[in-house]
């Protein structure tokens, strides 16, 4: 099995699910991170947030951003990703990054630098929906052709 | 004559949601060049804000771009 699995989906999946993918017996750390929809931002109270993604460069650039965090921490690392389209309600995963390595210290770096790279290259978009029955989309990083951020090495 | 397809995401689905937009274009020009083209029909400011990407890159400026391409004009990101 491939130490990568990313996945683009509207499919509702559990934390449980995805931690269960990792599965590496030499692995004694096993870090989750979960991004949730949060009822408000900015002041304005939210209902849910529909997400929007090229899907195919948003896959291939979440495999990329995990092979990265492999050369900086470990061949082996084992990452599953998933993140969701669609409408997410208050209270549900947008995101969730499973990472597994032998001690914990490579599993914080490599999990927090797979958010830090998602949030600034992956095209992905969040569509915001209030309780007063506003919807806006949100403002966000402007993507350039040279991906990699330099500022999030070790 | 020929066109290139531009598939919109995010703040420009309210210039067609689900629906590329068809722009003439009779032979190959610079993403530069294209980007000019698209002003009279998308919102200028997000567009000069946006990148563009095939499904396997993100493009720089002076990409070339051919009739019959598909192209997707991506507004600044905000995933997670």
């Amino acid at each position: 099995m491939s130490n990568i699995h990313v996945q683009v989906s509207d499919a509702v999946i559990t934390s449980q699910e995805i931690t269960g993918l990792l599965d590496n017996p030499g692995h004694g750390a096993q870090i989750l991170f979960s991004g949730v929809v949060r009822n408000s931002n900015l002041g304005r109270q939210v209902n849910g947030v529909s997400y929007d993604a090229f899907a195919p460069l948003t896959t291939r650039t979440l495999h990329e951003i995990c092979v990265e965090a492999q050369s900086k921490w470990g061949a082996g690392l084992q990452f599953h990703v998933l993140h969701r389209t669609g409408l997410v309600q208050v209270g549900e995963a947008s995101l969730l990054i499973a990472v597994s390595a032998p001690h914990r210290d490579e599993a914080y770096k490599a999990s927090r630098y797979v958010i830090e790279q998602i949030k600034v290259r992956a095209p992905i978009w969040k569509k915001e929906h209030y309780i007063d029955g506003e919807s806006e989309w949100l403002k966000g990083h402007a993507l350039c052709s040279h991906p990699r951020t330099e500022e999030a090495s070790p | 004559m020929e066109s290139v397809k531009i598939q919109l995401f995010g703040a420009f689905r309210k210039h067609g949601d689900g629906v590329a937009l068809e722009l003439p274009l009779a032979k190959p020009c610079s993403l530069a060049v294209l980007k000019e083209l698209l002003a009279t029909h998308l919102d200028p400011e997000l567009l000069r804000e946006s990148a563009f990407g095939t499904t396997t890159d993100i493009l720089g400026d002076d990409a070339i771009v051919s009739p019959g391409q598909t192209l997707a004009v991506l507004p600044p990101v905000c995933g997670g």
